[in-house]
Order: structure tokens, then sequence, then C-alpha cells
């Protein structure tokens, strides 16, 4: 893990979101150092897509403070930080009436501001995170399967070396190979320098990844540290085993 | 910072998404461009086609024999003229009575005395002219068939008035008898200067061009509420508000491509109703002036759809809902702009007109009515009505266009 920064890269505090009278987000604290692979992990409709559409300025909060990379999400100067922020959502999926490489050229141009030299670098820079090829990369991605969809959209995504990368569930439904590819591009861009927020269900994968994991269960944080000290909390042997002893109060091995 | 590449790289990326969508171009350029004047063709060979079959029961037996069957002749060979310049085959039989004429499109019935009557001096020689009810061929082939008798009726007044003058040992003309009136037709603009044929001829293409904006909308409402609803249902929305680029560029980005496109779809469209409407027999003519007012008509046309539909579509939870909901804007466009065909716009009552004024698309069709009857000013003002609702619309459009209602919409 590459060594923490006093200045968070996302800080939330009491945190709420109501939809439809339904509360989705009942105060909600995290906390993501620079530099680190934070893994908010809960069950499915805890509100950890609600949480991420919150930290990148989609929808806004009922209350609590937000700031990401220092900044209020939705304010005035959320604009100049939206350039430094990479995001994947769960279900993305790229403009499928485009090819592969007009996706990332109109991705590129518009992280470039136009700049079309610029744009092209970047676009070499998805194609090498991606690993298409050529030939794959001139077909529209109607005609790709699921993983290489998500390979072009990684590339999107990371090709104008964002500070913050934010992504739901991104290994969600892939193949043992391209999930692999993934988390090693995970690991070895955090190792640059990266920070990674990441949400997920799969605590294999967390314990994989994560310098700090975040519980989230019915819009509550239940638990925020290092994942060692969720197994002694928990006084379990893995994250899996922790994760389920959070949620389960009355659960006795 | 963010700048306008940002828009250009979306309007780039929504020409290239919209314009590979072959259904939906195939729908809304092809088919009305090939598809109106196609039609108007195949109307126009299947009315060619058409025949009918006339018969004519002759009673009065003088029309059987010297110059009475010479006049049968001639008035059977005009009939057969007449409705063959209305684009109708006609068979024609004679009958000496009707029971066997049963069946026929058309019966004329010749009752006895009428060749008698006929070239008296001052009888009527009377006819029964019976049509096949139901029958599109036989209510037109019949305009030839009572043709054919005026013409004959005509030529009967003027030897009836040969021989009264004659009687009279008087001289006679016998057309200016007939028509003591001559009337000479013109035309004049609003302005009351006197104007060309080939200029009236204009205004009334001026109806055509009206209408043809009914075909502009159309494609606009399909475009946009791709563009926008789209994002959503193809699930490409998220990271595109969560790039570095403005709302207000995201929508501007959108509207340039739309409009673009909608452009080059109203073009085609109005070409194909223009064609249609030519090949359909009906004759007008067009100045590069007025084809200029129509396409800044169409422009201004083309935003203030987007920006209206903009608003609904951001609204929508899918991309049919919003052309079902858009299809309102569709029904008071086509109201407007059917109207145009056969209402003055403007000579309408003022509490009829001033609900119209206050639709956008009333001002696109006075904006070219009001040009080609020469009423600049009043046209130059509904242009800017126009431009002035699109700015407005726009306003709202970029208010309602915020991620939270795009990416939650209530479904």
């Amino acid at each position: 893990m590459k060594g923490t920064d006093e200045t968070p890269a996302i800080k939330a505090d009491g945190v709420t979101k109501s939809i439809k009278k339904k509360k989705i987000l009942d105060g909600v604290s995290i906390y993501v150092p620079k530099g680190s692979i934070y893994v908010l992990a809960g069950p499915n409709g805890a509100g950890k897509t609600t949480t991420i559409r919150i930290l990148v300025g989609l929808i806004s909060r009922d209350s609590g403070k937000v700031e990401v990379l220092g900044v209020e999400p939705q304010s005035p100067e959320w604009d100049k930080v939206k350039s430094k922020i990479g995001y994947l959502p769960e279900d993305a999926s790229p403009y499928e009436r485009l090819s592969g490489w007009e996706n990332l050229l109109f991705t590129a141009l518009l992280y470039a501001d136009g700049d079309r030299s610029k744009a092209l670098n970047y676009v070499n820079k998805a194609i090498e995170i991606s690993g298409l090829s050529r030939s794959d990369l001139s077909r529209r991605t109607s005609s790709y399967s699921k993983g290489m969809k998500r390979r072009l959209l990684l590339g999107q995504v990371l090709m104008h070396e964002p500070e913050l990368v934010i992504m739901d569930e991104p290994t969600s439904g892939l193949d043992v190979f391209t999930a692999y590819r993934v988390k090693r591009l995970i690991k070895e861009l955090a190792r640059k320098g990266t920070t990674f927020l990441i949400t997920t269900h799969d605590m294999k994968e967390a314990e994989e990844l994560a310098s700090r994991v975040g519980f989230i269960h019915e819009g509550r944080i239940v638990f925020e540290g290092e994942p060692g000290e969720a197994l002694d909390m928990y006084n379990a042997e893995t994250l899996e085993e922790a994760f389920v002893r959070a949620f389960s109060r009355d659960y006795r091995w | 910072m963010i700048t306008d590449g940002r828009v250009r790289a979306i309007a780039w990326k929504e020409i290239k998404d919209l314009s590979r969508d072959y259904r939906t171009l195939i729908s809304v350029v092809i088919l009305p461009l090939i598809g109106l004047p196609g039609l108007a063709l195949l109307t126009g060979a299947l009315v060619s086609s058409q025949y009918v079959s006339i018969g004519i029961v002759v009673d009065d037996e003088k029309l059987y024999i010297g110059d009475g069957k010479a006049l049968l002749e001639e008035v059977m060979s005009s009939i057969r003229s007449n409705v063959a310049n209305l684009g109708i085959q006609a068979y024609m039989s004679i009958f000496e009575n009707i029971d066997k004429a049963r069946g026929v499109d058309i019966l004329v019935f010749i009752p006895k005395g009428f060749y008698t009557n006929l070239t008296s001096i001052d009888r009527t020689a009377r006819i029964v002219i019976s049509t096949l009810v139901g029958s599109p061929a036989s209510d037109l082939a019949v305009r030839g068939v009572e043709s054919a008798f005026y013409s004959l009726s005509g030529k009967v007044i003027v030897n009836r008035i040969e021989e009264l003058a004659s009687m009279a040992s008087i001289e006679v003309d016998p057309y200016g008898l007939l028509n003591p009136i001559s009337i000479q037709k013109g035309f004049h603009a609003a302005s009351g200067a006197p104007v060309s044929k080939f200029e009236a001829s204009v205004a009334e293409a001026a109806k055509i061009l009206e209408f043809s904006l009914f075909f502009v909308v159309n494609p606009t409402v399909v475009f946009i509420s791709d563009s926008i609803v789209g994002e959503r249902e193809r699930k490409t929305i998220e990271r595109l508000l969560v790039a570095p680029v403005l709302r207000r560029q995201i929508l501007a980005g959108k509207m340039v491509a739309a409009g673009f496109l909608g452009l080059i779809s109203a073009v085609a469209d109005g070409i194909g109703i223009m064609v249609y409407f030519m090949l359909s027999g009906i004759s007008f003519s067009l100045s590069s002036s007025i084809i200029l007012v129509w396409l800044l008509a169409v422009i201004g046309l083309v935003f203030s759809t987007s920006a209206i539909v903009a608003i609904v579509a951001s609204r929508s939870s899918t991309i049919r809902a919003a052309q079902n909901a858009s299809f309102l804007i569709v029904m008071i466009a086509l109201s407007i702009y059917f109207a145009a065909l056969v209402v003055d716009l403007s000579k309408l009552p003022p509490s009829i007109s001033f609900i119209l004024q206050l639709i956008p698309f009333t001002h696109a069709a006075l904006m070219i009515h009001n040009y080609a009857l020469g009423r600049l000013i009043d046209a130059m003002l509904n242009g800017a009505i126009l431009a002035l609702s699109w700015l407005i619309f726009l306003y709202i459009a970029a208010r309602a266009f915020r991620s939270e209602s795009l990416i939650m919409v209530k479904t």
C-alpha cells in the first residue's frame, strides 16, 4: 500500500439522502486518504451507489458535508475538479453506434478540452490500458463482449491519469481473466499514487484490493478502517467473515 | 477551463451516433424524400389507369340518322376526349333502351324529342345523367360528360342567336350578347402595388412551404428524444455528466447535432413534399428569396422544437415516453401547418389569432406567409418572435437538464 497523505481525497461527514420519502443514506461518513484503495462494501440496496453518486456530484445530498479533492461536489468550483476524477458506474456502457476508437476519442476530447493532439495522447494511453487490438477498436462496440466493453470503459476512465478513481462494482459480471486484469491495474496505479474508491459486495475482491474498507448497511457505515482492524473488531479470520459478522448482530460462530 | 471545444466534441459524437441509427434516418429522411414523390407517381399512375364505362341510351330515333347521327358522334367524341383529358379511359356504348345499360358507371339517357328540341329556336332539350355512387373515377369522369353537353349547348346558343338575328335582319355578335361583362383578373401586394402572375404563383407556393414545415418538426422530435433519453437508456449518461463538461455545453452540443440533422431532414422532406405537389399536378413557382425565408423559418423551427422537446425529454423515462409526450407537440404543429394550406392565418378573428400567436410554430408559418404577401416588417417580426421563443425554451431546457432529474427520473 502506498503511504497515505494527511489531506484526504474524500471526506464525507453525516451525509443523508432520501428518495421518494425513503431514507437511502442515514448519516454516512467516510474518509478516503490519498493514495489508498478504499473498498466500500455492502449488500445490494445498502446505499453504495447513492453514496458514490453524491461523491461525483450527480445527485445532491439532503444534509451533511462532503469534500472531494478539497472541493464540495455541485459547488461552483466543482467543474474544475471534474477533470481530476475518473468514474465508472456499475452498469455503464460505451456508445454502441460508435466504434471503440471513436468512443475513446470522444472521451479524450472532453478531457482534453477539444485539444486534438492532447486527446490523441489520451487515446493511446487508453488503448494501452484496455489492451484492445486495432481491429477491435475499429468495430462498433455493439459487437463487443461484456469484458471488452468494460476494458474499453476502463481505458476511458483512466486515460487522463486521474488523481481519484471511483468505480461501482468494477469487476461485476466479468470473466476471470478480465477481472484479474482490472484488479492488477488498480493495484499498479494505486502504487503510483492514484486513489481508488471501489464498491463491491465481493469480499474476496475487497480483501485482495483494500487498504481501507467501509461496511455500509441500510444507509449507515457500520465499520470503517484498515482491513486488519476489521478482522480484530469482528474477531474474524477473513474480511468476508468480518463482513458477515458486521451485518449479523445475532450471529454466533 | 471548460470551453466550446467540448461542445464541438459532443456535437461530433451526437452526429455520428444519430446518423448511424439507420432505421430512424430512413423513416424521417429517406421515406419523405423518396416516399412522397413515389406516392404522387403511384397515385398518378393509378388515376391514369382508371377506366369508366359510359352507356348512352338513345331513345330519340332522329339521332340514328342524318344530321342527328353526326351530332351524336360529335358528342361522343367530345365526351371521350374530355374524359381522356382527366386521365381516365372511357369505354362508351350506345343502347337502345335503358334495361340493356344496367351496370355502367355513367348512364346518359337521351329521351325522345331531344334532337327536335335542340334544333328549335327556343325549346329545352333535356338529358339525364346518372353516376354510380362511391366511385371516384365516375365522379371525375362525369365532369367530362357534362362538359361535352355544355360545349354543345354553347354552340346551339350561338346558332340560335345568329338565326334570330337573321330573322330580325340585325347584326349581332353572339359572344358579346352572351358575355356582357368581361372580367380581367390581376394581383396586388399588401402595399397595393401590382404583382406579376409569377409573384402571385410564388405567394400560392408559400402555402405549400408553410405546410412543409410539419415535416421539420417530426425529425427534430425524434433526434432530440433519442439524443437525451437515449443517453439514459443506453447507460452512457452518468459518465457524460461526470466528465469535465457543463450541462449547458452538453445541451448545446446535442441541440447543434439534432438541429443539424433536423435541418438536413427538413430540407429533404421539404423537397419531397414539393415534388409530391408538383407530381400531383399542382403547379407553383418558387423564387430564391422565398426559399431563403423558408430556410430561415426551418432553422428557427428546428431549434425552437429542439428546446421544447429537450424539456420534455429531460423529464421522460424512456425514448418512447419522450416521443409519446412530444406527439402532442407534433399534433399542434400539424394542425397549424395543415390549416395554413386552406386558411389565411393572418386573417383570423383576434381571439383565435391571439391563441395561435402564443405558439412558436405559428410564427414560422406566418413568417413565410407574410413575406409572400409582401409584408416584410411582419415577416421579420415573426422571425424575431420565433428566435425569442427559442431562447426562452432554451433557458427552461437548461434548467430542466439537471443531472439528478436525468438519472433518477420518475418511471
